[in-house]
């Protein structure tokens, strides 16, 4: 028009067109990003792209759920030109004379900025307000249906949904066996994702497996294994393994499930005609000896590529547990053209996926790093993706390596287990996720929980029945809730725990309480004066500073499940047994993987992190406490970046909460008693369930 | 920490025979109340500790306190006065351990005591 170019040729008043209609989905306040960039696919023909910048995910999300599939008309906006508005006639008549341009169907898609590309924007500095988004478009799996990647065979459902979340528990919870070898290849670039080993290392410097597992570097957990006895009912034994919770073991099941499955293959290459390629091949890989876990976040992916021919047979198996995720193939030999033949398919949870023949060795593999999935037509947002390969690991002259396995949970390998006083040194995951979070939370617990009172009826009629001037041994005692119930029974107890700051609620606790009670309901002045200062001592379980067989009786309640090894829950049996008289009765009582139908908690595995939602009130006086005494490192921090940075904490920040994990072991029935037989100093008394825990009451013996 | 509660200590430092019974350092703070005597739990109590430590303890901490601390007899008499009776519930209840230091007896380290709170926790080198 006028030989002027249409408005719509102008980026920057498309930008503001664009920016009209969109502005609304911005809450920041800060405005959103455009990018217009023009890229021309055929030689008579240019398509746009636009790139919207929002300022956060939720308003990328809102943005896409209000025009996802929508039309859009757009107009020429009003202050196109830097100097006037649209007041002049001359103007006002130039606008209506422009047509408005109509959007096709709007198909949209977003991807988070990555670490990379927010250090592009820092490096690009002030200068320039746009940042160039991710590729993000996805491409619908539906449109390469034609395309078929001889070798490719994709088993849906290849586990239940019970078996995904007994898994998931194992690979993503406490005990997952994440070697720390292994993480440090996130840090060199090399990996970004989540990445565990078992049987044999990958190194991804080198591209090969490491095949002396003695070697620095190259011991990684076991494969896990199953009993062989069990092998004879692989699917009882899974099915007790899902029940159980016992992921570990599970995992071997479904180990062993692939190596029975027999994999039908689709022989014909897609260049022979379709009816020759009727033929299929059948196979099996009964020699799987390794497995990679890989963990990936919501906009994780990894780089096409063929997996190392020398290192890996053919047969390689993925399983896809919690997020579904579309895997791109391509040819890995084929002429330099934009329409490379490309075959998408959409791997959902609880599939199995077999790359063989040419699937495995001339197709590369990748997963486009972006926030979404396209298939069929519907976009699918992405959610943390575990992926379990397995693999068959071969030496140098081709023959399978051998399966290096074990049936023993939590697994040990390399020099971890090895003496005998290594079950005496707190694991970091008791440090870290047991001790650092009673620490910071000491106070809200003793007000949330101590103080109400709420003891096991088992436990509390246990110390009734004690005769009356027995001492007693509160092993783990954290804020003496059992305290007033010995002190009741005419006994004395001496209370020991880990936690300075749990001791302390007790002290001070008690001491109130004694202050506080009303005469007509007044103990002896004599309890009062016990109340006043009830003794407590910082001590571990694993090392009771009690002489030998000088208590009467011991209780350990709500501990054992903070141990992360059997040797330490044997140790800490042996203990108790040690400083008790013989013929004294000891109590113990930990939570159980067996919860009553109402209970709100339901354990998917037996090894899970426990959340404690704490708040920051109470997160505040703990903290200033650090500072006085000293042990605080940064005062210049704030509460909820302290918690979540030190104390391996999340912060909920809509409620404002920091939300601690907990370490436990949930014990399944008749565990605690199989642990009681290791010890030679007691015997079993009693035991049973209480209210989603279970319990032992032993004896001396010796 | 009370005297009672003294008399079940152990230290567990890696290289010990016996650990016990714990000393208590010189010029460690004390407290000495008076509280009701419960004639009926002292007699209990002193048939569970190990009565020569008590002794030695008390007479230890008599070397500094000796006009708070009450003497005790060497050995356990078969029959109790009453006076006597209030002297060991003198040193099992109302002498207390505030600030200090407990010492193993065999190796030496000295476990921190504050605000009525024995650390016993032990070194990774010491388990």
């Amino acid at each position: 028009n006028n030989n002027n170019p249409p408005w719509w040729d102008n980026s920057r008043q498309v930008c503001e067109a664009i920016r009209s209609q969109l502005h609304v989905y911005d809450t920041s306040g800060k405005g959103i990003e455009l990018y217009i960039s023009n890229k021309k696919k055929t030689s008579n023909r240019t398509t746009h792209f636009c790139h919207v910048g929002m300022r956060s995910p939720e308003d990328a999300r809102a943005l896409m759920a209000g025009l996802q599939g929508k039309i859009l008309t757009w107009k020429q906006p009003c202050d196109w030109n830097d100097t006037s508005t649209c007041t002049t006639e001359q103007q006002q008549q130039q606008q209506q004379q422009q047509p408005t341009i109509q959007s096709d169907k709007l198909f949209l898609d977003y991807a988070a900025v990555t670490k990379r590309s927010e250090a592009k924007a820092t490096a690009k500095a002030t200068g320039e307000d746009l940042v160039k988004g991710e590729k993000s478009r996805s491409e619908c799996t539906s449109v390469t249906k034609h395309v078929v990647v001889p070798g490719l065979v994709l088993i849906t459902d290849f586990i239940t949904p019970q078996e995904e979340q007994v898994l998931l528990a194992a690979l993503t919870g406490p005990t997952a066996p994440w070697a720390p070898s292994q993480t440090n290849f996130s840090n060199s670039g090399a990996v970004k994702r989540r990445v565990q080993h078992y049987g044999y290392v990958f190194d991804y410097e080198t591209a090969n497996v490491n095949r002396d597992r003695s070697q620095p570097g190259s011991d990684c957990p076991p494969m896990p294994g199953m009993p062989p006895s069990d092998m004879s009912s692989l699917e009882a034994y899974t099915e007790t393994c899902t029940a159980e919770g016992r992921g570990w073991e599970l995992m071997a099941g479904i180990a062993e499930r692939t190596r029975r499955t027999t994999f039908e293959i689709q022989a014909k290459d897609d260049d022979e005609e379709e009816q020759q390629g009727q033929s299929t091949i059948t196979k099996q890989f009964p020699k799987l000896n390794q497995i990679t876990v890989n963990v990936y976040e919501p906009g994780e992916g990894i780089g096409s590529h063929v997996d190392t021919p020398s290192a890996f047979d053919d047969g390689l198996i993925s399983v896809s547990l919690n997020g579904g995720v579309v895997m791109e193939f391509r040819r890995q030999q084929q002429q330099q053209d934009d329409e490379k033949i490309k075959k998408l398919v959409y791997l959902p949870p609880r599939s199995l996926l077999l790359m063989s023949g040419p699937a495995r060795f001339e197709w590369e593999h990748m997963i486009v790093t972006r926030m979404t999935d396209t298939h069929e037509g519907v976009v699918l947002h992405r959610s943390r993706r575990v992926s379990m390969t397995l693999r068959t690991a071969i030496d140098l002259s081709g023959e399978p390596m051998p399966c290096v396995s074990s049936t023993r949970f939590p697994p040990v390998w390399g020099t971890v287990g090895q003496s005998a006083t290594d079950a005496l040194v707190t694991p970091s995951m008791e440090r870290e996720h047991v001790h650092a979070v009673y620490d910071a939370i000491a106070t809200q617990w003793h007000h949330t929980r101590g103080k109400r009172g709420v003891l096991w009826p088992g436990a509390t009629q246990f110390l009734k029945e004690l005769p009356e001037g027995s001492i007693v041994a509160d092993v783990g005692c954290g804020d003496g809730k059992y305290f007033p119930a010995i002190w009741e029974a005419g006994s004395y107890v001496i209370g020991s725990d880990i936690s300075l700051p749990l001791l302390q609620q007790a002290t001070h606790a008690h001491q109130q309480d004694a202050a506080s009670q009303p005469d007509s309901r007044r103990v002896s002045e004599h309890r009062q004066h016990l109340q006043k200062k009830p003794a407590v001592l910082v001590a571990d379980c694993m090392n009771v500073p009690l002489r030998s067989k000088s208590c009467d009786a011991a209780i350990c309640i709500a501990v054992m499940h903070h141990l992360s090894t059997r040797d330490r829950r044997i140790r800490c049996i042996s203990e108790l047994g040690r400083i008790v008289k013989v013929g004294g009765l000891i109590n113990i009582q930990a939570w159980a993987m067996e919860q009553q139908e109402k209970s709100k908690r339901k354990f998917a595995g037996t090894d899970v992190f426990v959340p404690f939602n704490a708040q920051p009130k109470y997160l505040e006086a703990a903290k200033n406490t650090a500072i006085a005494t000293g042990m605080h490192p940064d005062p210049g921090k704030s509460t909820a970046q302290l918690y979540s940075e030190e104390y391996n904490a999340d912060y909920d920040e809509q409620k404002g909460l920091v939300v601690f994990k907990r370490y436990c072991h949930m014990y399944r029935t008749g565990e605690l008693e199989e642990l009681v037989q290791e010890v030679d100093t007691v015997e079993l008394y009693e035991s049973g369930y209480e209210s989603g825990n279970h319990f032992v009451i032993l004896r001396v013996v010796t | 920490m009370r005297l009672l509660t003294h008399n079940f200590l152990q230290s567990n430092v890696k290289g010990t025979e016996k650990g016990y019974p714990l000393g208590i350092e010189r010029g460690a703070e004390l407290s000495v109340e008076s509280s009701p005597v419960n004639r009926n739990l002292v007699l209990k109590m002193l048939n569970k500790v190990d009565y020569s430590a008590l002794v030695s303890i008390t007479n230890n901490l008599r070397e500094e306190r000796q006009e708070d601390i009450p003497e005790l007899p060497p050995s356990l008499p078969e029959t109790l006065e009453e006076e006597t009776i209030a002297n060991y519930h003198k040193v099992l209840f109302d002498v207390q351990l505030v600030n200090g230091f407990l010492v193993c007896p065999d190796t030496g380290r000295k476990f921190p005591v504050k605000d009525g709170i024995p650390n016993m926790i032990l070194h990774e080198d010491e388990i």
